[in-house]
């Protein structure tokens, strides 16, 4: 249990005294320490890993700046690590767990207020408590006609999303490119606007990025030198016209053909929102289980894989996108759409009138047109009550690429008993291929062979030039380390960074493999 | 009314009870503070915020309208997105896979008492994941237990 936990070094009264003074600036409320119950909410129980390893010695859930300030001021007088989270709901990267057992989580859930909304330069300034279910609720009780972007669980927080360089599948879709404008406060408590926002009346703080000089906002996502407490985020204003769509392909290697004929669709803008390409399973899960098509252990049989096929109606892979616009515009980019995938043996086409009551459909019908919901979740359903952890390396949209990822990683998932559940989004010039390692909760062997299974994947991945974009709390440091050009000059940058704005080391120690000093000293 | 736990919850729930701490929670979060470090704000809203806390639905009374409705706003803003009828919600479809079709709808079934809705809700189950007292208050935590539990019986039980 994680009662009585100290952070590292720190002595059991100067941790109290630290909650004491903590408890002052918050109330006593949202300091958890002693309710267990409450603390162990903040535990990452999907990780396949020891949850022990990232158990947390407190909480704080400051309401404002001044609260913010307040508490890094305390971490700094007792050298007290803080993990920062926004609404923590990164499950599958961590939840609101530290990286680190011992640290005291900075919950800034309670900081939940959207601060603006500006209908005529369409975008939204939001605090990092607040998720895609309740900015979408915003638009939607006033009848703003703008779009958010979500990630695949509405309750994805839209600062910490972004912050954490997610993805949705609107023409916004890459997250952190439609971001305009953050204010960071640092280690020492200093209140920072980035960009427009530090200059006098600040009229484009939202609406130009880059500002005068060094552009900063990037070194505060996926990254520890900062707190960030607002951010701007650009909105897709609502198109006049909208049709999603779904094409599939009935081979697995159909993937080399498909993505090269995704490419200049995707690169010229006729599809203009993160399409993705989804595997059978990911596309099956939310509607079935694997135990009704084959209840025998290890992978799934072909012949299994065909049945849930037909009996759903879908391939092997399925690619989803949306039409956007005025009709004649739509109705030209379909037949380009259209014509270059009838080029794929076997392709059936779908709008949504084909694929009434289909839930699968359903919800990728909503995210490509700013809708949050949850269906996505019951992939976890596959096996039974699961969790899982994804492993997510970058691929160029080639054939080539894809299909040499698509093996390796479908094969080394075999080797270990598991089964291919993946699906690639298309950005603009780049794929992410995320492969979702479900596994059940309660089954301790089963953890065991995902872990072993991902460290061979992260090897094989590393070994064939591909690097991931995003990773669990568990293996922030294997991935960091694959990023090591040139003696390191990289993560050597990112020290260099983290000591000068962090020298007490307090803020999210690990977080990325970016470690402070004392603890690379360690 | 509320009804009794039924005797198949009280294993689960003594298996739990050492987890329920005695740490407050009475109030719901403070709505909307001006920030001091904001200067640039436009309008503000606490999305999340409950306006009030009636006790009513939590402590065994009569079934409390407001605490009901309130209740209600909890259930669709955390809940609903996942244990809804119908396809597309996750926990509905584990419910159904783990209990029988007819059990799968948090809102519509009688074998829920609310300190095992709370339990859940605080601890998480299968694949459903704790809530932290950031998200849901015990206050909060209160109201919503007594709504999923008394949501069959108002005549507020759809959720949309």
């Amino acid at each position: 249990m994680a009662a009585n936990q100290l952070p590292q070094g720190i002595s059991a009264e100067a941790f109290a005294a630290a909650c004491d003074e903590m408890r002052g600036v918050v109330g006593n409320e949202w300091l958890i320490r002693d309710n267990v119950q409450h603390l162990n909410s903040y535990r990452d129980t999907y990780s396949p890993g020891d949850i022990d390893a990232t158990a947390p010695s407190a909480a704080v859930a400051p309401k404002d700046v001044t609260e913010v300030q307040k508490i890094l001021a305390v971490a700094r007088k007792y050298k007290i690590p803080l993990w920062t989270v926004s609404t923590g709901r990164n499950y599958g990267y961590g939840g609101a767990a530290p990286r680190k057992a011992g640290c005291v989580v900075l919950d800034l859930k309670r900081m939940n207020r959207i601060i603006e909304v500006n209908e005529k330069h369409a975008y939204a300034v939001v605090e990092p408590g607040v998720s895609y279910h309740e900015l979408y609720q915003h638009l939607k009780q006033r009848d703003i006609k703008l779009w958010p972007d979500p990630a695949a669980p509405a309750w994805g927080g839209v600062l910490g999303n972004t912050a954490d360089r997610g993805v949705g599948y609107t023409p916004y879709g890459e997250h952190f490119t439609v971001q305009c404008g953050m204010q960071v406060v640092l280690a020492d408590g200093t209140v920072v606007e980035t960009g427009m926002g530090s200059t006098a009346n600040a009229s484009t703080r939202n609406l130009y990025k880059y500002g005068h000089g060094a552009w900063v906002d990037g070194i505060f996502t996926q990254s520890n030198f900062g707190v960030i407490t607002q951010m701007g985020v650009w909105l897709l204003p609502e198109p006049p016209g909208y049709r999603p769509y779904m094409v599939t392909f009935p081979e697995e290697d159909d993937i080399h053909q498909i993505t090269e004929l995704v490419r200049p669709l995707k690169i010229s803008m006729l599809i203009p929102n993160a399409a993705t390409t989804v595997g059978l399973i990911w596309e099956a899960a939310v509607k079935v289980s694997k135990a009704q098509y084959y209840t025998g252990s290890g992978v799934m049989p072909d012949s299994a894989r065909r049945k849930m096929a037909a009996d759903l109606d879908i391939g092997n892979w399925n690619f989803y996108g949306a039409l956007y616009g005025p009709d004649p515009i739509m109705d030209n980019n379909w037949e380009v759409i259209k014509e270059s995938f009838s080029q794929v043996p076997g392709a059936k086409f779908y709008f949504a009138e084909d694929r009434k009551g289909d839930a699968a459909f359903d919800y990728r019908a909503k995210l490509m047109r700013g809708i949050p919901n949850m269906t996505e979740f019951g992939l976890l359903n596959w096996l039974g009550p699961g969790s899982h952890v994804d492993f997510s390396p970058m691929s160029p949209v080639t054939g080539d690429g894809a299909l040499q990822q698509f093996h390796f990683m479908r094969d080394t998932c075999h080797k270990f008993g598991v089964d291919y559940i993946g699906e690639f989004l298309i950005g603009w010039r780049d794929m992410h291929h995320v492969l979702m390692l479900v596994f059940k909760r309660d089954d301790e062997a089963h953890k065991r062979v995902i872990k072993e299974l991902f460290e061979v994947l992260v090897d094989e991945a590393t070994s064939k030039g591909y690097g991931e974009y995003r990773t669990h709390l568990d293996y922030m440091d294997k991935i960091s380390g694959t990023y090591n050009w040139n003696n390191r000059a990289l993560a050597r940058v990112n020290e260099a960074i983290k000591d000068a704005l962090d020298p007490d080391g307090i803020l999210s120690p690990g977080k990325s493999g970016i470690w402070p000093r004392k603890d690379r000293d360690a | 009314m509320l009804r009794p736990v039924k005797s198949k919850w009280m294993s689960i729930i003594a298996a739990f009870a050492f987890t329920l701490g005695g740490c407050g929670g009475d109030e719901p979060p403070p709505a909307a503070p001006e920030p001091p470090m904001a200067p640039k704000v436009t309008t503000t809203m606490a999305p999340a915020a409950v306006e009030a806390v009636s006790p009513a639905a939590a402590t065994g009374a009569a079934i409390d309208p407001v605490a009901q409705e309130q209740g209600r706003g909890i259930y669709v803003h955390y809940c609903a997105d996942c244990h809804d009828a119908g396809e597309g919600h996750p926990g509905t479809m584990r419910l159904a896979a783990r209990l029988d079709a007819g059990n799968a709808v948090l809102t519509t079934r009688a074998d829920l008492a609310p300190e095992y809705v709370k339990l859940i809700v605080r601890n998480g189950l299968g694949m459903m994941p704790a809530f932290r007292p950031s998200e849901v208050t015990d206050a909060e935590l209160d109201v919503l237990a007594g709504y999923v539990v008394n949501a069959n019986d108002t005549a507020s039980n759809t959720a949309k």
